[in-house]
């Protein structure tokens, strides 16, 4: 009988999500008609999306280990940066992508580090590498963009198949399998149990550090793919790009079912916020709001996922209390 | 007429009825025990009493007169103080903050006047005759002391009515000694204690009546005349458990599995050597900060020994990690199961297969689920794991014995030579109990070595086959389990340092 009250809270978010986020369409297209459903504004609905799934999902692992990594928006800046300046130098694309995955898994791995063998707190420790990459950013442009880059690059995101967007092609199946692999690959299991209960976790066998540092390492790598496709979407590496992206990708995470504290995450769950994250932030630009408005809503969301999140635990703990 | 009676207390939680028509009378200045197995409805009913829940129906009447209490608050209004299990002191707090939290003395201008609050605080010891310093941090103190400062900062608020949920499961004895002393006391004064435990020792010691509960319903209340722990057993699970504790095992042949010389570390034990035999039940008896649980943790990695060394199969065994421990075949159950052992908010599966999951991948670390899940039925079934289809539920939504259950099943599950329990039935209701006992004693004779640590006098009797007494840090003896009394490992536990050798 528990099984199924956990199956239905589990599908219930799911279906309240893919519910809401059909009704802002359908209301949008009456209220809004062509302006809304115009093709031009579904692209520009999807157009960020695929960044935004890749952030989210890199979260949702570090969320699962009952961490959270601020530096994402950073990280893509920089490898967006290095990646861009490279090629300008007239490095080989496949080089200059390589290089650029790299740093982003050596950052993963810096995060992850301070984390779990110093023992620094993950919002602490986040929060300094974010400022120190964005940093280092505005230092390496001076501000400047970095552009003319080779057509071999940005084509890679530039591209279709079949009328969709490479970009989101590669995100969604990067996304795909990660979420597959999350409850089925060993290392990606033990991060539930890290999350769950780290003491508990060190007592029965798992790697903790290993653990941990393997879902910073993902969040950093997600967020450097997210920068090869967003400097060859655009064309340009600039220290500004990724500008609180955490945020978007933590109240993604937190709306898809992602516990704070830990434990818990759900990757389909992830995708649907990320859907709606974007979706709200269109129909505000659409009652012309504008977007410079962006940033603020995905606080907004983030601040009301996380407090239905606590009425929710409450209520479960209420009826729960008979333990 | 009774100072505190309920009628008739029925309460459901959804489909789910905990409480069904329970009806019980307490007297002012008596020690009333209410007791049950896990889900019986004790605490409940007294979170019903202590206005946590409100009853569906039924009647709640101080001195004769029914009352509405429908939170803690009106609780205090008519006199009824809960000390709950886990403790809601504030570590960083000092004491006197701890007792007059919310409710400390100010000045006009709304600071707090200190020589007041201290004053007022000693006071209130004194009143119960314990000195302690007002001052101190109150995380500082042991976790006994801290238990007074809960109870002084209930009993500070004029409660006539004391509720005591399980109030002695993390004291030593010694600290258990000093609380019941404290009870009476109170008791004299003509305070009500309303005294939940799942030790019937103690209950037997310290009560005037017990009240058993079984399935959410009222069987009876006994008096001191009728207090004969069978009796109690009897009425709690509705049938008898002729034997509390399964046979001693059989000599076997003295294989050593583990030994340790000349152990020391962190200043927690100094100098402790012994050794576990294949097949045999070795207690390790110690109160708490005797340095047993330090001892586990340096035998399964979990923590560095400063000096000796361990062999293990008769080879030299380095503790580095405990990943490591448990490929040599070591398991550790961990005493506080909640925040050491299991994965609340996950499934029954998937915390019984935590400890075996490099073996449940194939060679691209690809998990076999099927075979997960097979294993951990095979466990729900022989350790007899309720509700029987638990196997995706939620950890946290098991009873406590079955939670402990769980806890074993995911060191079977990874088929130790050496097994170490730390507190294995801590918490436990007396069928589990027993359950666990047998189990442990069948894992010995299936040639398991078992090193149980424990402060429970009976268990460690009832169930060893040598006994290792630590106090201070010091291993004071290893006796041979012979119709071994508590005096005599008590007498060991304290015997001057010369004596020993």
């Amino acid at each position: 009988m528990k099984d199924q009250k956990k199956l239905i809270t589990v599908n219930g978010r799911v279906i309240t999500l893919t519910l809401i986020i059909i009704v802002i369409f359908i209301a949008m297209s009456i209220i809004k008609g062509e302006l809304f459903y115009a093709r031009s504004n579904i692209q520009a609905i999807f157009s960020n999306l695929s960044y935004d799934l890749l952030l989210a999902c890199g979260m949702t692992f570090v969320l699962i280990l009952g961490g959270i990594d601020l530096s994402v928006g950073s990280i893509l800046a920089f490898v967006g940066v290095i990646v861009t300046l490279l090629l300008q130098k007239g490095m080989a694309v496949p080089l200059a992508i390589l290089i650029g995955l790299s740093s982003s898994i050596v950052l993963g791995a810096i995060n992850g580090g301070l984390v779990a063998k110093f023992n620094i707190a993950p919002f602490i420790a986040t929060l300094g590498t974010m400022s120190i990459l964005r940093g280092i950013c505005y230092v390496l442009t001076s501000g400047y963009f970095i552009a003319n880059l080779p057509v071999a690059y940005t084509k890679i995101a530039r591209g279709s198949m079949a009328g969709i967007p490479n970009k989101i092609l590669i995100s969604l199946t990067i996304m795909a399998v990660l979420a597959v692999l999350s409850t089925r690959i060993r290392g990606f299991k033990q991060m539930y149990y890290v999350g769950g209960n780290a003491q508990a976790a060190f007592l029965s066998g798992i790697p903790v550090v290993k653990t941990t540092l393997l879902g910073y390492v993902i969040s950093g790598l997600m967020a450097g793919i997210a920068a090869i496709l967003m400097t060859s979407t655009l064309g340009m590496g600039q220290a500004g790009f990724g500008l609180s992206f955490e945020t978007k990708a933590i109240a993604a995470a937190v709306i898809g079912g992602a516990n704070m504290h830990g434990g818990e995450g759900s990757f389909l769950g992830t995708a649907l916020g990320v859907i709606l994250v974007a979706l709200v932030n269109n129909v505000f630009i659409m009652f012309n709001g504008s977007p410079n408005w962006s940033v603020g809503i995905s606080g907004i969301i983030l601040l009301l996922a996380a407090a239905v999140d606590i009425i929710r635990v409450k209520s479960q703990t209420r009826s729960e209390a008979r333990k | 007429m009774s100072l505190l009676e309920v009628r008739k207390i029925n309460k459901s939680f959804g489909s789910n009825k905990v409480l069904t028509d329970v009806s019980i009378s307490f007297e002012a200045g008596e020690i009333h025990s209410i007791v049950g197995e896990n889900g019986a409805g004790k605490s409940t009913l007294m979170k019903i009493i202590g206005g946590i829940h409100s009853c569906d129906s039924g009647e709640i009447l101080v001195d004769g007169h029914p009352v509405q209490i429908h939170s803690p608050i009106d609780a205090f209004k008519h006199g009824i103080g809960i000390v709950h299990q886990e403790l809601s002191i504030a570590g960083n707090m000092t004491v006197a903050q701890n007792v007059f939290v919310n409710r400390e003395p100010t000045n006009k201008w709304g600071f707090i006047n200190w020589t007041e609050l201290y004053e007022k605080t000693n006071a209130e010891f004194e009143k119960i005759g314990v000195k302690i310093d007002p001052k101190v941090p109150a995380g500082s103190l042991s976790v006994g002391m801290q238990q007074i400062v809960e109870i002084v900062k209930i009993l500070s608020q004029n409660v006539k009515i004391l509720i005591m949920d399980e109030p002695t499961s993390a004291l030593s004895d010694k600290e258990v000694d000093h609380l019941f002393q404290l009870l009476k006391k109170l008791k004299a004064k003509g305070t009500l204690i309303i005294f939940i435990s799942h030790k019937l020792k103690e209950i037997t010691y310290l009560s005037d009546r017990v009240s058993v509960l079984r399935d959410g319903r009222f069987i009876g209340t006994l008096d001191r005349e009728n207090m004969q722990i069978p009796k109690i057993i009897n009425m709690m699970v509705g049938r008898n458990i002729d034997q509390l504790y399964p046979e001693k095992g059989k000599k076997g042949d003295q294989k050593e599995v583990f030994r340790l010389e000349h152990g020391s570390g962190k200043g927690k034990f100094t100098d402790v050597s012994f050794r576990l035999y294949a097949g045999e039940i070795t207690g390790m008896f110690g109160l708490v900060g005797s340095g047993r649980t330090e001892l586990a943790y340096s035998i399964f990695g979990a923590d560095r020994l400063d000096q000796g060394t361990m062999y293990l199969n008769g080879e030299k065994y380095e503790a580095k990690s405990p990943i490591k421990a448990i490929e040599m075949g070591i398991g550790y159950l961990s005493e506080d199961r909640k925040n050491l052992g299991l994965f609340l908010d996950m499934s029954v599966k998937d915390n019984t297969v935590v400890t075996i999951l490099q073996k449940l991948c194939n060679k691209l670390s690809f998990l076999n689920d099927q075979q997960a899940a097979d294993q951990t039925k095979g466990y729900i079934g022989e350790l007899q794991i309720h509700p029987e289809d638990c196997l995706l539920s939620k950890v946290k939504n098991l009873s406590g014995g079955n939670q402990q259950k769980v806890l074993l099943a995911k060191w079977l599950v990874s088929q130790p030579k050496l097994l170490i329990v730390d507190e294995p039935t801590r918490g436990v209701d007396v069928g589990a109990k027993s359950m666990i006992h047998f189990m442990l004693r069948k894992l010995a004779d299936q040639g398991m070595a078992i090193l149980m640590i424990s402060s429970e006098l009976p268990e460690i009797i009832g169930l060893s086959d040598k006994v290792i007494v630590m106090h201070e840090g010091r291993c004071k003896g290893v006796l041979e389990n012979v119709d071994l009394t508590e005096e005599e490992i008590m007498t060991c536990a304290f015997r001057e340092e010369e004596d020993v050798i």
